[in-house]
């Protein structure tokens, strides 16, 4: 899957996708700084944890973290990327002269040249095209269609499980309930892989729902 | 803002200055001690009694800063002779502008640069704020 993408400064890229289980290994290599919390009483003397975004220490390792993967992505990124035509990169030639470590042009280009909003959407047409993506799930859902009682399978509340499950984790159990080994589902493209994810929770909803009725039409 | 966007040197050149790469900034920022001390004007604090690793990303931030945040055209001669050292336009621009500034004049081009790449909803954070806030964010990094 590729899609063309000018940039604000009127380079154009090719964009494919990269091989899911790469950002997999991404994803756990580091994990975001855990945010501090505080115990508050409110009304009715009740304890309630409260985030404290602003702490100037879970600040400062926000930033390093973001550094950190704003460079782990670009390196990873940068094989989905292809240049059309030329581009004077000799910018990068004077980033390393000003001590940035530059791994690839590519790499260098997305992290170093390219400008805010040119460098989000291009990590989110790649992601998009690569692996499971909440864009992606939200395409599957509207041409789906699927409705309980005339209305959206999704607009109903349905109970979650106390069980906490990583992406990686759903996404191989629905491999595997789908036939697919694990190469194969991650040779998918990602709107493919989105949608075979969106379907298994739409058929996990309809099926809580349908018991749900049949309990109801008994009682 | 276009206070900002211009510092007039000594010299008699007035910078041209735009905001620069965030992210850039903060790569630089986050290995830097003492940015608090040139924020006030004092560079001779930092170049004096920093370590090697401040000093050099000291330089490097400046570098990027002369470099890249200042859209002056490097006057011919000035060009012609730092060309020689083989460098690209942008650490060549570097090069002259550092070459023209005091130690005074460095330390408000920095504050002016961090204000217009911070700035938040088109408005420019004040240089204070912003010292205050890199201070800040140095001394939680040392104690972290």
């Amino acid at each position: 899957m590729q899609t063309e993408y000018t940039t604000e400064q009127g380079y154009n890229l090719l964009l494919s996708n990269v091989d899911r289980r790469l950002i997999d290994r991404l994803v756990v290599k580091r994990a975001p700084p855990e945010i501090p919390i505080r115990m508050v009483t409110t009304w009715g003397d009740v304890e309630e944890e409260l985030p404290i975004l602003d702490d100037p220490a879970y600040q400062t390792e926000l930033i390093h973290y973001h550094l950190w993967l704003a460079k782990e992505q670009s390196v990873l990124l940068a094989s989905a990327i292809k240049i059309v035509g030329s581009i004077d990169l000799s910018e990068l030639d004077d980033f390393s002269q000003i001590g940035l470590f530059i791994p690839s042009l590519n790499a260098g280009l997305l992290c170093y040249m390219l400008d805010d909003n040119d460098r989000a959407a291009i990590i989110e047409i790649i992601m998009y095209q690569s692996t499971v993506t909440a864009q992606g799930i939200s395409e599957a859902e509207l041409a789906y269609n699927v409705e309980w009682l005339h209305k959206p399978v999704t607009a109903w509340r349905v109970p979650s499980i106390p069980a906490k499950l990583s992406l990686e984790y759903e996404a191989r159990s629905v491999a595997r309930n789908h036939g697919y080994t694990w190469p194969e589902f991650c040779a998918l493209d990602g709107p493919d892989q989105s949608a075979e994810v969106c379907h298994s929770r739409l058929s996990n909803k309809l099926a809580w729902l349908e018991a749900e009725y049949e309990r109801a039409r008994k009682s | 803002m276009s206070e900002l966007e211009n510092l007039d040197l000594e010299c008699g050149v007035t910078l041209k200055l735009k905001a620069v790469k965030q992210t850039i900034v903060l790569e630089f920022i986050s290995k830097l001690g003492r940015l608090d001390a040139l924020m006030q004007g004092d560079t001779s604090e930092v170049t004096s009694n920093a370590n090697p690793d401040t000093l050099i990303n000291y330089i490097r931030l400046l570098n990027y800063f002369a470099g890249w945040g200042v859209t002056n055209q490097v006057p011919a001669d000035a060009r012609d002779e730092l060309s020689m050292l083989g460098s690209g336009t942008r650490m060549i621009r570097s090069l002259w502008v550092r070459d023209i500034m005091t130690n005074a004049e460095i330390s408000q081009l920095f504050a002016q640069l961090m204000a217009l790449t911070f700035q938040e909803n088109g408005q420019p954070e004040s240089p204070e704020v912003l010292k205050a806030k890199i201070a800040q964010l140095e001394a939680e990094a040392k104690v972290s």
